[in-house]
């Protein structure tokens, strides 16, 4: 699978991708229990990012489905939400997740396609941005392979964590898993990526026991 | 940059969605509000189903932790006799020593995906813990019959999840661990951590036995079993065995007798466990199909566990007894007692060059 990037046009409505979900979402959807047109705040705010997941996850033409399929759920269940526990935005990360459970075979194939699929080398001329995307795309075969090789529930925190920007105690919530869980989870799809990257390229840096210590740090908060 | 960063620039230039795939999104919603409008008049709950229990979920806040649910006092007033005898007879009486013995059935990990559907066999594991305000526990638990795949649990080969104070502990006592055992059964021993008590700076120190004679320490929690995600479902508990849900269950009402049945020509009584009603609070998304997939059989008489099944994996309980508070029964509970001329090992380095790394 080949992804093309084009120019957005973003529609007025549509919000930052990358700004966090906030407690505001959470009071329009809690709030829609009783005034259904509150939910069109949460949905506009999420949309794009919930979409954007689900297309680096399945390509963009299923991502429309399923993304439509998770607001839709979001709100027929918009009773369960409960803002206490959380915001809006790992809830529907979590519907996203469990409809692409049905399409898990997919992912897999396309990882699996992806990994075989030469990428075609980085213009020399950029510069030191050229040669940082250089090494993520000479890898990205790499990264596609390991990822095919995952189990669906690492592979699922991996990336509500590297994509969905998620931390692990959001994740739990999202996946009604133990936050401990999710932190083991995170823990060996992490080691299982630098095991199948060490042999292609010894200079990628180990993290030190202190780096280490951090991120599992900043993973808990 | 490291591998996150790495999986962070992959696809990430995937393109906005289209003004399509936002038309499409506005046409479901709206398909579903139309729905919710014709299926729930009269401000009922959604799809018409009654509220009834939803300050039940609300009050039910969190998930017992595996001490927390063994040793906790069951609020079941307004439960049925079956669920009080069940729940009672479940809960060891402080001072005796819990014995448990189970195999384990899992179910695979993705049952949508038909690479994924070989489920695994192990056991039979065995547990002690000492009933007590800080109690200890014992475990030996047997190897996996096979590890494709990428299995959770200490070197991929023992059915125990475990959570590490540092990711560099995780990756290398783990594998040293699984190396060092040699397919031996497991033995692993410590304290149990009460509710709440688990953040970064109070994660146990758990032994483990390697022959010929050392004590292996790290500081983990232990998890036997997978826990069924209550409401809460962020609890991270230690030494969670498969009967400690079902304890739970009981104590916060959350299960209900289903009947009387038939077990491999053996008589049971079954209890479901209750999905959170209608209305309840919760971030499961699926919780119904959890709950479908996750229920227990009994005996009759004493209300003992017979076979646990939690979101499709199974349990046969093998034993299930309460020894009294002896010495020799206690030692069961204490790792230490089982080994004691054994070298306590931190993270399975010899002392000084622990102290020296």
């Amino acid at each position: 699978m080949r992804y093309t990037r084009r120019a957005a046009t973003r529609s007025a409505n549509e919000t930052d991708p990358g700004a966090r979900g906030t407690g505001r979402d959470a009071e329009s959807v809690a709030g829609s229990i009783v005034e259904s047109q509150a939910f069109e705040a949460a949905f506009e705010a999420n949309f794009q990012v919930i979409h954007r997941f689900l297309a680096r996850r399945v390509g963009a033409e299923l991502a429309d489905d399923l993304a439509a399929e998770t607001f839709a759920v979001a709100y027929r269940r918009r009773a369960t939400f409960d803002s206490q526990r959380g915001e809006v935005r790992p809830w529907l990360f979590g519907i996203a997740t469990v409809l692409l459970q049905a399409h898990r075979r997919r992912e897999r194939q396309i990882f699996a396609l992806e990994a075989r699929l030469a990428r075609e080398p980085p213009d020399a001329a950029l510069g030191a941005d050229a040669e940082r995307s250089a090494f993520a795309t000479s890898l990205a075969p790499r990264l596609a392979d390991a990822l095919a090789e995952m189990s669906a529930g690492r592979r699922d925190v991996l990336l509500l964590h590297a994509w969905g920007e998620l931390s692990c105690e959001e994740i739990a919530v999202a996946l009604g898993l133990r936050a401990a869980t999710v932190r083991a989870r995170l823990s060996r799809a992490r080691a299982h990526l630098r095991k199948q990257l060490d042999d292609l390229d010894p200079a990628l840096p180990r993290l030190s026991d202190k780096e280490s210590q951090r991120l599992l740090e900043e993973c808990k908060t | 940059m490291n591998e996150l960063d790495l999986v962070k620039q992959l696809r990430d230039d995937v393109p906005a969605p289209s003004s399509a795939a936002w038309s499409q999104a506005r046409a479901a919603i709206a398909a579903a509000e139309a729905h919710d409008e014709q299926a729930a008049p009269g401000g009922a709950g959604l799809w018409g189903l009654p509220r009834r229990r939803a300050a039940l979920g609300t009050s039910a806040i969190g998930v017992l932790a595996a001490t927390g649910a063994l040793l906790a006092t069951a609020p079941w007033s307004s439960s049925p006799d079956f669920l009080a005898q069940a729940a009672a007879a479940l809960t060891p009486d402080a001072g005796t020593v819990l014995h448990e013995s189970w195999e384990a059935t899992a179910a695979p990990q993705d049952r949508n995906n038909p690479e994924d559907t070989k489920a695994f066999a192990t056991g039979p594991d065995q547990l002690w813990i000492e009933a007590g305000a800080k109690p200890r526990y014992r475990a030996l638990v047997e190897p996996r019959s096979y590890g494709s795949g990428s299995p959770a649990g200490i070197g991929g080969r023992y059915t125990v999840d475990t959570v590490y104070t540092s990711e560099s502990t995780e990756g290398d006592f783990s594998e040293r661990l699984a190396l060092a055992l040699k397919g031996q059964p497991l033995e692993i021993g410590g304290t149990l951590t009460t509710k709440g008590g688990t953040g970064s700076g109070e994660i146990p120190q758990s032994l483990t036995f390697v022959p010929p004679d050392e004590l292996w320490s790290a500081n983990m929690l232990v998890s036997l079993g997978p826990p069924l995600p209550g409401p809460e479902a962020e609890i991270d508990d230690n030494v969670a065995d498969p009967v400690s849900e079902l304890r739970t269950a009981l104590a916060e009402g959350r299960a209900h007798e289903a009947g009387t049945t038939q077990l491999e020509g053996r008589t049971v009584e079954r209890i479901d466990f209750d999905p959170p009603a209608a209305g309840t609070p919760t971030n499961l998304v699926d919780p119904q199909y959890v709950y479908s997939h996750s229920y227990a059989y009994v005996e009759p008489e004493t209300f003992h566990p017979v076979e646990i099944v939690l979101n499709g994996s199974y349990y046969r309980v093998l034993a299930y007894e309460y020894l009294p508070a002896t010495t020799a029964n206690l030692e069961l509970a204490n790792i230490e007692a089982q080994h004691p001329n054994a070298t306590i090992a931190p993270e399975g380095r010899a002392p000084t060059e622990a102290s020296a790394g």
